[in-house]
């Protein structure tokens, strides 16, 4: 009995010594980890203190959400939720993120389903990240949401969606998306002063950017308040993409409608929509109505309306004003005041109430408003070893208009791309800055000056 | 599924918990659908062959071993007997040999064919199918005759469990790239599974853990410099390719000791042993050793089922010779169906070939040295080599073993005679101190983390070169020592491991063959 007794306990220090061994490994493990996060997780642009941020007042808020936005960086720069509380009643919160993705728009509902007791979703369906691209190349978009998600089954679903198990490592220890700055020197330093001067773990987050143009952010519920004002160099737009008849990607479409039935199934009202952008960016994608059919189609499956605020009536919605741009995508905060009243004023009613808010198609809308010139849009390619750059004139007319272009290098003299032609499209040198100058008039009115338009343009060299 | 990635170290753990949870009595069938569904992440179809041979090697043993059991009713019954035996040997032998001739061989055929053909100004035979080699062919296949060759011989019963006998040819861990076991070892295992045993979980982690570090942190690193010099073979010449080929050496040998200590580890966490493929290689003292020391599983393999057979060195010396030659110019052909791996398989039998004729000139030499020594009243030498000779005749033969390597590596005699070209078309040895090699595709920081991992490698393998477990070694020494071994082997995996968006995912070199 004894030698039992002996032998159970030799057998329970053993064990116990091997299980504190393993735990204390562990422990070791995740220090080291934690100490290369802080190394190498970068802290070098705005988004990276955004996230720890939005995460922190999301968790503050648990139990509390009732309305929850979904989304790109639109919505979190054009959707205040303070006036939507204001005007609800409820509490709002807007979880949007710089270009999320259809799938993390997915897990992000669940999470915030499963924390709180939801009365409505609102997501917004940006045509950029909802290209199939984006999704399985972009991982980065999805980590940093992911990296500050409290431990759940939702949270290792949604790892495993980003990249599925090659990104696997990636996904769980972000100091190893940073190896390429591994031994650098520099690189340490930067990460290890900003996180300490930015305050990167006080998640009282407010600071003014000193970019010369007055931008300020807080981030307040998942707003994103800025005073900044559209700039001249914005009207020369590089083109994100080109929208061709299928312009959502599969695995977009998949989680879309995994959205959709899940808000179904847990009996959440949903609401679909599309948050303005600049008509020079829309215009740029050159079938922005493929996508607006593609959409409404989708939708019709779960008898759902799409509210895409770039096909708005200007007399009911006049955003398309540059006061109220911080960017071609962004509205400040002037915009995001005025689009989340008119926001508001859209969604609540029925939906044979605000067809007159809004037009048919994207063309229709363009062909509604007096000729104009918006900006040009550029694409910088590779032709054979040469880098060359098509530049287009983003105008609401395809024919009809003639354009005269003149190009004032900043070293050199002006020159003359064309006078007063029908074409849109010319070629520059991708490396030099300098000043395009587009006059237009009607063809059928020659002697009549539309409009005359100064575009600064910058080289790859400076650009934005 | 590839070791080096998140599926295997998902899969494995998954296995390994089910395995210890089932009674020990069904444990064999979770291992067989464990290990078929691994096969059939590379092509569903080919799992086909894989049955193929495990059913035709299972059924000839079987029969093999009826018609080997009892007395024959006469002398003719009895040769008739006999004579049957070996026929059914005989056609299951060349049944296996032929669909791996066919998978492997077929298209080297029809292009040295063509070859003749267009020398006699014949049209050519036209074969549009590429044929796409089912992986780890050779390994099971060599597996299976193995087997076939040990019941033939009556060293063994035959395996009575067809599931269990499956499982023999179709273990997961080694069933891709070996090592190629024996059915002594293996089946027997597989036969009595062991209990769960945390010395073995953590002495297989280990095992695993060193093999992940061989494979990515060395070999796939190793890698980016060879592809680098050998992809372009026109813009490098001299020095660049003979540290290219140094660089090789090491790359080819821990792809595949990496492979085989990761097969090792994940079989030895399920308390199943496997043999060691490798033990210290680039020691050796002559090529004889080297190979004594390299892929052990498929150098036993082709000693006991072809070179002995062939009579070994019992007939002579020239008779010894031939053999040796003919294991290994086999042996480069069963590596890869092309001249150069012919080629490098023969240059190794010569280089044995003339080990031997030199070692025997130096007997006779050392021996009349001595006696004129002894006439010269000096006294008698040490027993035994100088440090500084061992040192002279590991490089010696690691620089033999490297130029073979560089047909190895060429993949074609094309390529092979067009690198050895632009090996004197520059003198170059200056870029060996100017920091050129730091432009060779790795950034400074990374290749001083392959030197460094080198450097690790070489002091792991002389302890094993003298005899001892580093892994066990290891594992006896204090908790900190060992808290900070491995800390340090999972780091500088996560860290300098060549996997995620920076890298391509290699996969091991013995996969192609």
């Amino acid at each position: 009995m004894k030698y039992a007794v002996n032998k159970a306990k030799r057998i329970y220090d053993v064990l116990i010594k091997r299980i504190v061994g393993i735990m204390a490994g562990i422990i070791i493990f995740v220090g080291i980890s934690q100490f290369l996060d802080r190394m190498y997780v970068s802290c070098s642009d705005y988004t990276d203190y955004w996230y720890p941020v939005l995460w922190q007042q999301f968790y503050e808020n648990e139990g509390k959400i009732d309305h929850l936005f979904l989304g790109s960086s639109h919505v979190y720069c054009d959707i205040d939720p303070q006036i939507m509380d204001q005007l609800t009643g409820v509490n709002n919160f807007n979880l949007a993120s710089p270009s999320q993705t259809m799938n993390g728009s997915y897990y992000l509902l669940r999470e915030a389903d499963q924390r709180n007791q939801l009365s409505h979703v609102y997501l917004e369906l940006y045509y950029f990240c909802n290209q199939e691209d984006l999704q399985l190349t972009d991982y980065a978009l999805n980590w940093r949401n992911d990296d500050y998600m409290k431990w759940s089954l939702n949270k290792a679903a949604y790892m495993l969606s980003i990249g599925g198990m090659d990104q696997y490592i990636n996904t769980l220890f972000p100091y190893t998306r940073y190896r390429k700055y591994l031994g650098d020197k520099d690189y340490i330093k930067k990460t290890f002063q900003g996180k300490k001067e930015m305050d990167f773990y006080d998640y009282q987050w407010e600071r003014e950017w000193a970019d010369g143009n007055g931008q300020r952010l807080i981030c307040r519920k998942g707003y994103c308040d800025s005073t900044s004002t559209f700039e001249n160099r914005y009207h020369f737009f590089s083109q994100r993409t080109g929208l061709n008849e299928t312009s959502m990607g599969k695995v977009s479409e998949k989680y879309f409608r995994k959205i959709i039935e899940y808000c179904r199934k847990k009996e959440i009202p949903i609401t679909l929509y599309v948050a303005p952008i600049n008509d020079l960016e829309l215009i740029s994608t050159q079938g922005y109505d493929n996508y607006v059919t593609e959409l409404r189609e989708l939708a019709a499956e779960y008898d759902l309306p799409v509210y895409d605020f770039n096909l708005t009536k200007e007399e009911y919605y006049p955003i398309q004003n540059d006061s109220y741009f911080r960017d071609t995508g962004h509205l400040n905060r002037d915009g995001s005041k005025l689009f989340t009243q008119f926001f508001y004023q859209v969604v609540r009613g029925e939906e044979a109430d605000h067809t007159k808010y809004f037009y048919d198609s994207y063309d229709e809308k363009l062909q509604a408003l007096a000729p104009t010139i918006y900006g040009a849009y550029y694409i910088d390619y590779n032709d054979a070893g040469e880098q060359s750059r098509k530049v287009c004139v983003a105008s609401n007319r395809d024919q009809g208009m003639e354009y005269r272009i003149l190009i004032t290098p900043d070293e050199g003299e002006q020159y003359m791309v064309q006078d007063f032609q029908e074409n849109k499209e010319f070629y520059l040198p991708p490396t030099e800055d300098s000043i395009c100058t587009i006059v237009a008039r009607m063809k059928d009115d020659p002697k009549n000056i539309v409009q005359t338009m100064e575009i600064y343009i910058r080289g790859q060299k400076n650009a934005v | 599924m590839l070791f080096n990635t998140p599926q295997y170290l998902l899969f494995l753990p998954f296995v390994v918990f089910a395995y210890y949870c089932l009674p020990k009595k069904v444990r064999y069938i979770w291992l067989l659908i464990t290990s078929y569904y691994f096969y059939m992440q590379w092509n569903p179809l080919y799992i086909t062959l894989l049955f193929s041979c495990t059913l035709f090697t299972y059924l000839c043993g079987r029969i093999l071993e009826q018609l080997g059991a009892g007395e024959a009713e006469g002398e003719e019954a009895s040769r008739k007997k006999r004579l049957k035996r070996r026929w059914c040997f005989a056609a299951c032998i060349v049944l296996n040999l032929g669909i791996l001739g066919f998978f492997k061989y077929f298209q080297f055929g029809i292009s040295i064919l063509n070859r003749l053909l267009s020398v006699i100004h014949i049209d050519q035979v036209s074969w549009g199918n590429d044929i796409l080699l089912p992986v780890g062919i050779s390994f099971y296949t060599l597996q299976a005759l193995g087997y076939l060759i040990d019941v033939y011989r009556g060293d063994i019963y035959a395996e009575k469990n067809f599931l269990r006998y499956a499982l023999f040819v179709s273990f997961f861990p080694q069933l891709v790239a070996g090592p190629i076991e024996r059915s002594k070892n293996l089946l027997v295992q597989l036969s009595k599974p062991q209990p769960f045993s945390y010395e073995n979980l953590r002495k297989g982690c280990l095992l695993v853990l060193y093999g992940l570090f061989l494979k990515m942190v060395i070999a796939d690193r190793a890698a980016i410099i060879v592809d680098t010099v050998y992809q372009d073979s026109a813009g490098y010449s001299g020095f660049y390719i003979v540290v290219a080929t140094l660089f090789f050496s090491i790359q080819i040998y821990c792809d595949f000791y990496g492979y085989s200590t990761i097969a090792r580890g994940s079989a030895l966490i399920m308390g199943i042993r496997l043999m060691e493929n490798f033990d210290a290689p680039y020691y050796s003292q002559s090529v004889k050793e080297f190979w004594r020391r390299w892929h052990i599983s498929l150098s036993g393999w082709f000693r006991d089922y072809l070179y002995i057979p062939l009579g070994g060195n019992r007939k002579g010396r020239l008779r010894k010779q031939g053999n040796l030659l003919t294991v290994f110019t086999v042996s480069g052909l069963w590596h890869g169906a092309s001249f150069a791996f012919l080629f490098w398989g023969l240059l190794n039998g010569i280089y044995q070939v003339v080990e031997d004729a030199v070692s025997e000139t130096g007997k006779w030499l050392a021996e009349h040295i001595r006696k004129l020594r002894e006439c010269l009243g000096y006294s008698e030498e040490k027993a035994g080599g100088h440090f500084s000779t061992e040192v002279f005749r590991t490089v010696r033969t690691f620089l033999l073993v490297s130029f073979a390597w560089l047909f190895f590596r060429a993949g074609g005699m094309d390529h092979a005679m067009e690198i050895l070209k632009m090996i004197f078309h520059e003198n170059n040895w200056v870029i060996l101190f100017d920091g050129s090699l730091y432009e060779l595709g790795v950034a400074p920081n990374q290749m001083n983390v392959l030197l460094a991992s080198m450097l690790l490698l070489f002091v792991v393998d002389y302890h094993k070169y003298r005899g001892k477990d580093v892994a066990d070694a290891f594992l006896r020494q204090g908790w900190w020592f060992r808290v900070s071994g491995i800390m340090f082997l999972l780091f500088i995996i996560l860290l300098y491991g060549c996997y995620g968006e920076l890298y391509d995912l290699q996969q091991f070199i013995y996969f192609q063959f």
